[in-house]
Formats: structure tokens, sequence, C-alpha cells
């Protein structure tokens, strides 16, 4: 029989509700014990009730929802606690829930036993699976235009041009004595290009939105004893102030997640670097490349209290190389100190002092730049699962190599690619049958003896 | 009469049936309606073809007769698509067909334990869903331990030109009405195919000197590997000719489609999409100006000659008109007029892997009565129906190829699997393992198989073992040397017409180059000069395709780990839930034996293996 599993549901201590999940036989049994009802819990009513932990003392009081089997989302009976945001609340739940008999689900394992219940398909369960991890509202309005199969429009017209081609190329192998147009190649090839612009234009908005779910990232570098530290020490306090406290987060952490304004982002703690002794600038700029490669927007931070220095000249140079991919914001430290920061053409700096807690300036850009990428996505068809975009992009490597393979004339070769290309892209659709490239052949050629 | 094995048809189908299981060992009777016509080519003089060369070669790598007979009395040898890539060229053969004919009931007639007799099977006699035996037209009852029916077109064929219908099985030949109706009474799932074939004209009356002339290769190569390559240089071969139809011709045949009885609903049969009758072609592709047309000799005295690409049943006046208007055909005297047939076949879906019956033990079927066309697609089936009604006799497991080892395995398990509604033609697009299963390498890949089975002599196995470790000596050796962009390289490159290398590369690499030519390879490496011609070859090709073959390895591998997930004989698919119930029938009907089995039905998909997957994983559990 199936185990009890159970799992926090909202994300892990953002906003003023958190829900916790329990599914399987049990989850009746406990939530009656946990809530000490006498009385059955009618399915699907919102029951407000002191909730208990197992040594009787009240942890919260919550709203209860019991779904009874098979009328939920997994088709088992599923209890859900509704209780005041935070961590400690639903890490008691929980605990309680683990002490009466369940376990912690796996991941995805809710969804899994959805799907193995007939309750949702497979990109239903990508999809929700992808609903539960997202972390702002822009992207939940995303994934359900995906439930809606806008994607599987726009994949199913890519993947129909795929077997199209496929069928060309396997009736110029299959029917080697056949009258056949003979530009076929050329027009191949102008297909292919098409096909790979508009899967990289996919990737592309994919990949910007992809931020919207996992969160966008900030890095902060500068030269060594700007106070790199100190900015990411008064970025977090400040938010420590406002949000919550979040029990847990550790300082040494290379990455951190916070909150500013209602985005989420996730600052790359490049501060983390210590250039101690002589292990070089290099190993320092080496880091900062790349933690400024993975990151959308890029904090430059500047000693406002001295004279630019030849470090400061090296990453000016570094951080125009992306001036035109990332979004970059010029911050001038220690403004407290007092200003003879020489003006840096083309970067009107922000002045914060990270000591004296003032980084207001900088947070308010900061909030203005999330808002203008959110809002300024385009609104088309993008891809919501790592899974998703590894399909594309293998698919698009499959395109290219068959582009190579078709200019040296090798067919054979050509449509092993494309064959491939077909099956990554139908691997986010529907299964791809042979039998569709033998009507697409013998739909458009004149074929047979 | 008692036998072993007993085959139903003298087809091509038949005739390998026959052999494999006589050579074998067993006590084996062929049945044949009329015994001259065993081996008889009813359609096209040819033998092979793209993906239809693959088969001979296959069948003949395990130690069949159809490669060596068409070396025999082949009359002109062409390797199709000879510009592309080694594995995707066809060798294809015009034949002698009376000769052929010939051949093959002169071989069967001296093959020790197999019989021959011309009767007409009327009637498979099972006792308790087994087949025992056979009865007769002559009112002869043979008993045997396994029976192979091969009755190609005739159970219940119709033959069509125009309006004139008759009941045979080939032109001129009697129908098989009791057999067909037989194993329709015996529950087996039956359809209705159609095909056809085109008229033959005197060659006297054909203008050859305004047709194109297409002669055979300058250096024509054997199918059979048996064959020796080198002495087979020197074959004697014969021109075909190229016509074409032009306006006329398609308006003469468009004024008639309503005698056509492909369109007047007289036909009901399912034709090949990818052999159409030439009604069909000018019905749907009516932008088209010309179709190509090959006329070909039938026999080495080249009296004859096959219209290849003018397949109909269109009346006889019309098919006269339409052959007179394409020019060099202006005068054509018609010997035999095109007709279509319509005949029964047996859902193939009715069969195991091994060409067993499911519903009736001992009993196989093989060739086109399984919804097949071709000689090719035959032969491979009946060479598998003998092998495994042996097989089962001497209590051994079936011989069931992968698809990732012979064009013989994609054919069988398409066929099993997912029936056929059309008549089946093979494709090397069909081959998802396509690279991996070329002609060139046919004997390795499964002499091995016939060697067990004692197909194949110690001679040839030996042979084709030698080579097979030469080539992976020589590949090993070549990936083991490198070379790196130094002057002396980019010279040597330069000096044999390839490309610069940027970075260091294996020679396996360089090998592998598109043109890379055996002169280039003895000069890479001087002591391969003392190689033979098809270790050389072989080493290039190998290097060509290394990296897929390499990549499609990694996906038989994971196909292996498939194969190894059984599904339980008892298993209940109704308890799979999240499979749509579609699916749920067909594998309740296919009962697939693996997760592999499983994964080729169709309509499966991957999400739905998965299910199936964790089912079984549950199951097995507990």
């Amino acid at each position: 029989m199936n185990s009890t599993i159970t799992a926090i549901a909202t994300p892990h201590g953002v906003g003023s509700i958190s829900i916790v999940r329990v599914s399987g036989e049990r989850a009746y049994s406990i939530a009656k014990k946990m809530t000490r009802q006498e009385s059955e819990i009618a399915p699907r009513y919102a029951n407000l009730f002191n909730i208990y932990d197992d040594e009787n003392r009240i942890i919260d009081k919550g709203i209860v929802i019991y779904f009874k089997a098979p009328h939920s989302f997994t088709g088992e009976d599923i209890v859900e606690f509704q209780t005041h945001g935070g961590v400690i609340i639903s890490q008691l739940i929980l605990k309680t829930i683990l002490k009466y008999g369940g376990r912690v689900a796996e991941a995805g394992e809710f969804s899994k036993r959805a799907f193995l219940n007939g309750k949702i398909d497979l990109t239903e369960a990508e999809a929700i699976s992808g609903i539960i991890e997202a972390k702002s509202e822009e992207a939940t309005y995303q994934l359900s235009k995906q439930l809606n199969g806008e994607l599987k429009i726009f994949v199913d017209e890519v993947r129909s041009s795929l077997v199209n081609i496929l069928a060309y190329s396997e009736v110029t192998i299959d029917y080697a004595e056949e009258d056949l147009p003979e530009d076929i190649t050329e027009s191949i090839d102008d297909k292919l290009e098409k096909i790979a612009e508009e899967l990289n234009r996919l990737l592309g908005s994919s990949r910007r939105r992809s931020r919207l779910f996992e969160g966008f990232k900030i890095a902060i570098v500068g030269r060594p004893n700007v106070g790199k530290s100190s900015l990411l020490n008064a970025i977090l306090n400040y938010e420590r102030a406002i949000v919550s406290d979040i029990e847990g987060t550790t300082r040494d952490r290379v990455e951190e997640y916070i909150n500013i304004g209602t985005h989420l982002v996730k600052i790359v703690d490049t501060a983390g670097i210590r250039e101690t002794d002589n292990m070089v600038e290099q190993i320092g700029i080496e880091r900062s490349v790349s933690a400024i490669e993975e990151a959308d927007i890029i904090i430059a931070l500047f000693d406002g209290s001295e004279q630019l220095k030849e470090d400061d000249k090296k990453f000016i140079e570094l951080i125009q190389r992306y001036i035109d991919q990332k979004e970059i914001l010029t911050v001038m430290n220690k403004s407290d100190i007092g200003e003879v920061y020489e003006r840096v053409e083309e970067f009107e700096p922000i002045r914060i002092s990270s000591k004296q807690g003032n980084i207001q300036p900088l947070l308010d850009s900061l909030e203005e730049i999330l808002t203008s990428i959110n809002t300024s996505s385009d609104g088309g068809t993008v891809l919501s699962s790592v899974r998703q975009i590894n399909e594309v992009e293998n698919s698009i490597k499959a395109i290219q190599l068959s582009k190579e393979s078709l200019a040296d004339g090798e067919l054979e070769i050509f449509s092993f690619h494309i064959n491939e290309a077909i099956e990554r892209i139908s691997a986010i659709s529907r299964p791809y049958h042979y039998d569709e490239m033998l009507d697409e052949m013998f739909g458009n050629f004149c074929l047979g003896k | 009469m008692k036998y072993d094995v007993i085959v139903v048809g003298g087809g091509h189908a038949g005739i390998e049936a026959s052999l494999s299981s006589a050579r074998m060992g067993m006590k084996t009777l062929l049945i044949s309606m009329l015994s001259e016509n065993i081996g008889a080519t009813s359609c096209n003089p040819a033998i092979g073809g793209l993906a239809k060369g693959h088969l001979v070669k296959e069948v003949d790598a395990l130690g069949g007769q159809m490669g060596k007979t068409t070396d025999k009395c082949g009359i002109q040898f062409r390797i199709l698509n000879e510009n592309k890539g080694p594995a995707v060229r066809g060798s294809r053969a015009q034949i002698d067909m009376d000769r052929y004919a010939i051949e093959m009931r002169t071989i069967c007639l001296n093959t020790p334990n197999l019989d021959i007799a011309q009767d007409t099977v009327t009637e498979v006699i099972v006792e308790d869903e087994v087949a025992v035996g056979v009865k007769t037209e002559l009112l002869i009852e043979y008993r045997a331990k396994r029976i192979i029916i091969t009755a190609g077109t005739f159970l219940n064929g119709v033959t069509h030109i125009g309006e004139i219908q008759h009941k045979a099985g080939r032109y001129g030949e009697f129908s098989a009405t009791h057999l067909g109706d037989n194993l329709r009474d015996l529950g087996l799932n039956v359809g209705r195919l159609k095909t056809g074939t085109t008229a033959r004209i005197d060659a006297s009356s054909i203008d050859f000197s305004i047709l194109e002339q297409q002669g055979g290769d300058d250096e024509p190569i054997p199918f059979s590997f048996h064959t020796d390559r080198e002495s087979f240089k020197t074959t004697f071969q014969l021109p075909c000719y190229v016509a074409y139809t032009n306006h006329r011709t398609h308006e003469i045949i468009e004024s008639n489609f309503y005698r056509a009885p492909l369109f007047t609903g007289q036909i009901a049969g399912v034709g090949p999409r990818y052999c159409p009758s030439i009604e069909d072609k000018i019905d749907r592709f009516r932008d088209r100006d010309r179709h190509h047309l090959f006329i070909e000799p039938q026999t080495l005295e080249a009296t004859e000659y096959y219209i290849n690409g003018m397949s109909t049943s269109l009346p006889p006046d019309v098919q006269r008109d339409m052959i007179h208007s394409v020019q060099g055909l202006e005068n054509a005297k018609i010997v035999r007029y095109g007709y279509a047939i319509e005949y029964d076949y047996i859902d193939p879906t009715e069969l195991k892997h091994s060409l067993e019956t499911k519903k009736i033990k001992n009993l196989y079927l093989a060739g086109q009565i399984n919804g097949t066309t071709g000689y090719e697609e035959a032969a491979a089936q009946g060479l598998m129906a003998g092998v495994n009604a042996t097989l089962s006799l001497q209590g051994k497991e079936p011989m069931v190829f992968r698809r990732d080892e012979s064009y013989i395995g994609v054919l069988i398990d398409d066929l099993v699997t997912k029936g056929t509604k059309e008549p089946y033609r093979m494709f090397t697009s069909r081959a998802e393992y396509r690279l991996l299963l070329r002609e060139d390498n046919a004997h390795l890949r499964l002499s091995k198989y016939g060697y067990q089975l004692g197909l194949v002599d110690d001679e040839f196995y030996n042979y084709v073992e030698e080579l097979r470790k030469s080539i992976d000596e020589a590949v090993k050796e070549l990936q083991e040397h490198f070379m790196t962009p130094s002057k002396e390289s980019l010279q040597f490159l330069e000096s044999i017409g390839q490309d610069k290398i940027k970075d260091k590369v294996s020679y396996l690499r360089v090998v592998g180059r598109k043109n890379f030519s055996i002169d280039n390879l003895e000069t890479l490496m001087p002591k391969y000069q003392l190689f033979s011609r098809e270790l050389k070859e072989q080493i290039i090709i190998e290097a060509k395709y290394f990296n897929y073959i390499h990549k499609q390895k990694e996906q038989i591998t994971k196909m292996e780990a498939m194969l190894h997930t059984k599904i339980p004989e008892d298993f209940d698919f109704r308890k799979v839930s999240g499979l749509s119930s579609e699916i749920v029938e067909k594998l309740e009907k296919f009962n697939p034996p693996n997760l592999q089995s499983a994964s080729q039905i169709q309509g499966m998909t991957p999400a739905g293996l998965d299910i199936l997957q964790i089912y079984l994983k549950i199951r097995e559990k507990s």
C-alpha cells in the first residue's frame, strides 16, 4: 500500500500563509488527531481548527481542508493545513505529521501519484511541478498558459516541419531512381535555418523567463576592499528587518535568496572570495567573471573615497564587455567618507554607504530594473522546465549538425541528426512514429514503379 | 505420408523455408500448385534494390539461397546510391526470370531431405489447436510436425484487367480458394490487399534507338558473399532502357478513369502507396508532366521487355493506347497485359516473432501472406520460418533478430507488433540502426548465426571471423595513432586532397573523413597495402560511421535494459491506471514479453512506458 506523504507546499519562508499537505491512507486519521476532532471532518470544507502537536501543545490556529479520495489532486485522501506564514509553524506541523506516521515526500512525488492515479498527464505534471516551484505571480501566469497548449502548438509545428524535411531526405535515399525535384537540398537548408532560428528564439525567451521561476541572479563585483561583503550584509540585514526571520539561513553560503519588492532574487556572493596573501588578482577576476556570466544583474561596486585604481579600471573593462547582455548598476560605496571618486564615462553611479545602512537608492534601482525585466519580456510562448529546455537545446544542436552533413551531401548522416532532432522535440510533445514520415513521403512525392 | 516440415507454396518464401528446413536436417515437403513455377518472378524481373538488397545479403549471410541464384541468373548488376554513403547503398540485379525459376527448381529437387509435390493444399489439419498436417485437392493427406504456409497472392486471389475478372493466384493460375477460406475458418484475422503488374512487350517492336540506355556497373559486384568477386567482374550484362510518359499518355489514362477497376469500386483491396499503378499516379499527382518508365529485359534472350513504372489494371485497349503514346513504344506489341490482383492476407499481428501463429501451434506463415510485398521480403521471412520451425522441432528457442541486428529483425518486428494495412515494403529508413546495418557487413553481423544453425560452412565462418578480427585491430590501431597539425601532416593532408586539421586528431577521425579513399589509407598506413580490398573498405566505413555507431550502441544498451524488463504473462494491464484504454487493448492483444516490445506498440508513449515500468517494479517488489 502507498505510504502517507507530506510536504510544505508553499515556498520556503515566502508569503504570509503556509500550507502543509498530507496525502495517503493515513492523511485523514492524522488530521483528526492533530485537530482533536471526535466527529467526522466533512470533505471539501474549510474548517477553522486549532492544530496541536503530539504533546498537546497548540501549534497554530488555521484552516484545515479534507479532500476525500479520489476527488483530490493525487487521487488519494489529502488534508491541507493552512497556517500563518513563516518557517517555524510549518516545520512544527510537518514534524508532528512525521511522528504520526507520515513521511516526507520526495521531489515530485505528489505529482507522480496524481499521474499514476490518472489525475494528470505528463505535460500537466511537469507544469504543475513548475507551479509549485514558481515563485512569482508572473511565473504562475506563464505556466497556466502552457496548460492551455500554446507551447504544444508551437512545438507541433516545428515537429511537423522536421518530419517533412526527414521525408525529403528519406525519399532521396530510398528512391534513388525517382525523378525528384533537384533543388531539394537548398530548400531543406533554408527551412532548417528557419526552424533553428525559431527554436533559438524560444530558448532565449525561455532562459530569460526561467529567472521568473528560479529568481533573478544578482552579482556584486568589484576589486578587493571596495566593501562587497559589507554591502551584502547590509542588503541581507535590510531584508531580514522587513521580510521575515528565516531560520537556518547561514551567513557563509555563497548564494542567498531575498525579496526585493515583490521580486525574488538570488544574490551571488562574490564577497566570499578572499583575496588572501599573494593569491593574485587573477583568481579574483576569474571568480568575478563566472559570477557575472551567471548573473542577470550586476552591481559593480567602487570605493568612492579613493581615487580610481588600476584594478578598478580592469573591472570597468571587464564589465563593459557585458554592457549589452546584462543589467549593470554602478554603485559607489563609502559615500559617507567623502567623494574623491572620478566620474567614469558610461556609468552613472548610485551613491550608497553600506556601513551606515544607507542602501535605499540601490534597492530602489534594483526594484525598478526587476519590474522592467518582468514586464518587458515578450509575451510569447516559453518553455517551463529544465527538461524542456534541455530537449530544445539538443534539438538545435542536432539541427546544426544536420546542416553540416547536408552541406557535405551525406544524407544518411543528415537523416541521423534530423531523427535525433525530431526525437528531442517529440519528447516535449508527443511520441514520433515512423509512419508519420511515410505519410509525409507518399503525400508529397509520386513514387514507385 | 509423414514429414517433419511441410511448406505450402514454392515462391521466394517457400523456397527459402523448405531449403533451410531440409538443410538443417528436417524431412521436408514442398507442395507447389505448379512445380514449373517454383521461383517464378510474377512481377518485375529484378532482385534487390534499396533496403531489399540488404535483405538479400542478410539471407545470404545466414546461408539462404536467393543471393547465390541471383548471381547465377543475373543479366545486369548495379549498386544503387553509389554516390551516397555505404549504409544506404543497395544492390540490384536484373535477372533472367526463366533461368532463375529453373535454377531454383533444380536446387530444390537436388537438395537432400527435400521432396516436392505438385498439388494444391485445401486445408490445414488442426487438432486441439495444433496444426498436424494438410489435405490436398488430390485428396492426399500429409502429416507433419510443422506447417509453413507461403501462399503469396494465391489465397482467394482475383485478377483484374478492366472489367474482366478471374479467380487466379497469378494470371492464368488457379486461386487457392479452399485454403483461403480454411484459414479464415481457423479463426485467423484475414484482410484484403491489392497489388499489380505491368504489361510486357515484344522486343522486336520497340524502337530502342530513341530510348536512353542504362547499363550495369562497369565492375559488377555479386550479391552473395560466397560468389568470387574477382571472376564476377566479367559477367555478361544487358542494358535496360528509360522511357517517359507524356501529356498524351496522361490524357488517355485520365479519360479512361471511369473504366479503371481501381476507381470504379471493382477493387476493394488496399494497394501499396509506394508502388502505385499508373492510373493512381496520374490521379494523385496531376501536376507532373511526365513519369519515367524502365524498360527491362526479362531473359537473356531479351525477346520480351517489362515496362517498369506502368503497373495497371486498365482495360486492354487503354493499355495499348497509353503504351503507344510513349516515345519509342509507338508500335509496341503487347505480349502480356498488365493486371491487378486482390488477395487475402493474414493480419501479421496474429504471429509471434518466430512467425508461428499465436492461435494455432506449429503453424507458421511467411511471405506475402503476411501482408508484405517483394521477393526479398518474402525470402527473408521464408528463411526465418524454416529456421524457426526446425529449431522448435529440435526443442530450441526460436531465432529472433533484434532491430539493431538486421533488417530481417526490423521487418518481422514491424509486422508482428504493428501489423500492416497496406502491402509492407522494406525501406532503409525503417531501420533505426541503419548506419550499423549495412549490406557490406551483413556477413559480419549474421554469419555466426548461420553457422550456429548449420547453414553456413566452417570455411566461410572462419573467413568472416578473421575479417572481423582484422577490422577491430585496425580500428583500434587507428584510434591509438594521432595526427597533430604539424607541417608534415598538413602537407600529407594536402597531398591527398583533404582539408587541414586544426587540432590533434586520431587517425581514425582522419580516415573517417568524407571521400577518404583506399589509396589514401594505404598512404597513411603503408602496411595496410597488404590487406584485402574488403578489409580496407571495411576499415574506412567503420571509421566513417564510428561516432554515430557509438551513439547508436548506447541507445541499444538502453534498449537492452528494457528488453530485460520482462512482463509476466499474467500481468493485468487493466490495473495500470494512466494508460489509455486503446493502449490497454493493444497490450492485451500483443501481450509483449518485455518492455522493449511494449515500446514498439503504436500509440505507446514514453509516459505510458514509464507508468508500465513503475507498475512492473511494484509487482516485482510485492
